[in-house]
């Protein structure tokens, strides 16, 4: 984002050059270019992202050997809650959608900024306070928060490390999320392009017009729940207490009708770019259009009735736990509809096998394996065997890992050379995809024989015979991380000396690569008319010819 | 502030602006806002559900305490928020008419409603105070005897 990344590209002036009211550094944080608002978010996710990567290494180090290492049980409590809230909140929900959904949304549907440029900005003045009290929570005197990311109560009621601090910084979060759903939902409905209709929308916009509306359906339940265990700390009402006649199981269900959803904040606009990426790279319509638009609607629309299968072992009647595992594989059946039509499409496609492409298979590998796992974790027998164990963190690990996080990566690498104008080393970044896929499977597959054998989740130790495949597993998280830092730095390498790219390096269809990279300030020099899907490669020549 | 002002810049044919925000759309607003609310009704669904969950798990307990209530204070509060959310909805009224003296007349209005439900709130919570009926109170949690 410094300006060595501006490129003249004859006449006109992208949006780096452009010169506003503010200069300098004030002219990103006082923007409300959706643009410059994208790339604060990339900046500060990545940041957040390493962060949190950081505090992962250093718990598989401590789970070295069985006992202490190099910390007690007190601060491995704290890791692992960090861990979880920073990926969690910070890094996955907003990632694909206030990153990537910013940059590239009003650019996909033909509009010049979103519905409330404003508003955006402020939605990301919330987050980077949200962030900031997240991680000033650690230093504050009662020490860092243990109670795992789900604030389960009562113990969040009665530990006494710093409970408040983090929940406030949690529920800041959540409202920068709403907004920016408002927002979204408001952009896709007024601000299309003439000619682009609902179904010629892009299927990445589908996945974040789904994830908005669950964004706004969703996300008001967290804050409240998470508002009345503040009041319960500092009052004492005793909502939730069981000692004071509360129930914590409310707190379960308040806490999963929301979080269970947000799991689809998570990989819905992930599902969305891959959707991007396959047909651009196979260069054929995608199959089954409509199919994968609805099933992205439909599973917004299952997903907020599943929440109860994360309380199987709580303590629910026999007829709430069988609905609630009976719905829960009804919600395999919209994401099996995008798998199949995902490889449906590659089929007689002519495949290049580029990087963003190779990302997104290594997507469909691992997220595979997430998902059907999550089968062995949604049917009641098995859970009742499995629940608290590594068998749960391998899985979500899978899922959110192996799927959110990685179509991060593919859309970096995708929209990189849109976003700013440059190329990065191609053979270096795959290279790197491959060390991550190698790392990731010895790190999170060893998890899924582990929980099976028995090792609970969210200990410090462990015992002996666990050693060999714990050891293992801590080698690969090592592995996993030397991928990482390799693609984070060849992408910086990219950002300095990249060449130019050129404004549509991949050949794509959607309105985003008919615009110069990077793109002007209004994005377009006239809003185009749309007359086309935004897969039918049959008319690629047209819709591309003042593409040079 | 109708609808019929509504600008789609997507229909604008050239735009030589150098600002992003020429782009007024009403209806996109109205739109932003209503989702907004809807938000905030979630927001409150989420108390409703509790305070649903609770009474009937302890439906004689809400039974016996609703005894104790003052019912004249309570109905009190709830006409005055009733007659200042009209009052609001007036205060916009004359705006939109371009009065602002009445706008700003029904605006303290408001105001003052405001006021008198934070003092009925006052009598009404001393005398709960006084019976030792607040949250974290031994009272509040152990028995209904004290309520009564």
């Amino acid at each position: 984002m410094s300006d060595s990344t501006v490129s003249t590209n004859g006449d006109y002036v992208n949006f780096y050059q452009y010169k506003g009211k503010h200069s300098g550094i004030l002219g990103w944080l006082l923007s409300v270019d959706h643009k410059r608002i994208g790339l604060l978010y990339l900046g500060s996710m990545v940041t957040f992202f390493l962060v949190g990567m950081t505090l992962g290494f250093f718990m598989r180090l401590e789970l070295w050997n069985p006992g202490q290492d190099i910390m007690g049980p007190q601060t491995y409590n704290a890791l692992f809650t960090l861990h979880g809230i920073i990926m969690i909140f910070l890094v996955i929900i907003p990632g694909i959608p206030a990153g990537f959904g910013n940059f590239f949304l009003p650019i996909q549907i033909g509009a010049e900024d979103v519905s409330f440029p404003r508003l955006n900005l402020f939605s990301w003045y919330l987050y980077t306070i949200g962030g900031l009290l997240a991680v000033a929570s650690l230093f504050l005197s009662g020490g860092p928060i243990d109670t795992g990311w789900t604030f389960y109560a009562p113990y969040s009621l009665r530990t006494g490390t710093e409970v408040i601090m983090p929940l406030m910084a949690a529920f800041i979060l959540g409202f920068s999320s709403i907004l920016t759903g408002v927002n979204f939902v408001t952009t896709v409905h007024r601000l299309r392009a003439p000619g682009m209709t609902f179904f010629k929308l892009p299927l990445f916009i589908w996945a974040l017009y789904s994830t908005a509306w669950i964004q706004i359906i969703g996300t008001p339940i967290i804050g409240i729940t998470i508002l009345l265990v503040v009041v319960e700390r500092l009052f004492g009402v005793g909502l939730f207490d069981p000692a004071m006649g509360g129930d914590p199981i409310l707190f379960q269900h308040l806490f999963w009708i929301y979080s269970h959803p947000a799991v689809y904040i998570m990989i819905l606009p992930a599902m969305g770019v891959v959707s991007e990426i396959i047909p651009t790279f196979a260069r054929k319509t995608i199959f089954g259009y409509g199919a994968i638009a609805v099933s992205s609607i439909a599973i917004a629309f299952v997903g907020t009735l599943v929440w109860g299968h994360h309380m199987f072992t709580s303590g629910m009647s026999d007829e709430s736990r069988w609905v609630y595992s009976f719905l829960t594989f009804i919600v395999a059946l919209p994401s099996g509809v995008k798998i199949f039509n995902w490889v449906a499409t590659m089929y007689k496609g002519s495949i290049k096998a580029e990087t963003p492409f190779l990302y997104v298979m290594a997507f469909i590998f691992l997220f595979s394996i997430g998902g059907l796992t999550g089968l062995v974790l949604g049917s009641l027998a098995t859970d009742v065997h499995l629940h608290d164990t590594y068998f749960v963190v391998a899985h979500f690990h899978y899922v959110m890992f192996g799927g959110t996080i990685f179509i991060f990566f593919a859309a970096l690498h995708y929209w990189f050379p849109k976003m700013f104008g440059k190329m990065y080393n191609t053979k270096i970044a795959n290279i790197a995809l491959a060390i991550m896929v190698v790392g990731f499977n010895m790190l999170y597959f060893t998890f899924f024989i582990l929980g099976y054998l028995g090792m609970p989740r969210r200990y410090y130790d462990y015992l002996p015979e666990f050693q060999g495949m714990h050891q293992f597993a801590t080698v690969g998280s090592w592995v996993l991380i030397t991928g990482i830092l390799l693609m984070f730095i060849n992408l910086f390498l990219g950002l300095k000396n990249g060449k130019k790219a050129g404004n549509n390096p991949w050949g794509g269809m959607t309105l985003e690569w008919t615009v110069p990279s990077p793109p002007p300030l209004l994005n377009f020099k006239k809003i185009p008319t749309v007359k086309y899907g935004p897969y039918e490669y049959e008319h690629y020549d047209e819709v591309t010819k003042n593409v040079n | 502030m109708s609808t019929n002002s509504t600008t789609n810049v997507a229909h604008e044919e050239e735009h030589g602006h150098e600002h992003v925000h020429d782009l007024r759309d009403d209806y996109g607003s109205k739109l932003g806002m209503w989702l907004f609310l809807f938000t905030e009704l979630l927001l409150f669904g989420g108390l409703f559900l509790l305070y649903m969950a609770y009474r009937f798990e302890y439906f004689p307990e809400f039974q016996l305490s609703a005894k104790s209530l003052k019912i004249w204070m309570g109905g009190l509060n709830t006409i005055i928020l009733l007659t200042s959310s009209l009052t609001m909805v007036l205060s916009i009224i004359a705006l939109q008419r371009r009065k602002i003296k009445a706008s700003i007349y029904w605006l303290i209005t408001t105001i003052g409603f405001a006021f008198g439900f934070l003092v009925v709130k006052y009598f009404e919570w001393s005398d709960k105070f006084a019976h030792g009926i607040f949250p974290g109170t031994i009272e509040t949690a152990k028995s209904n005897d004290t309520i009564v």
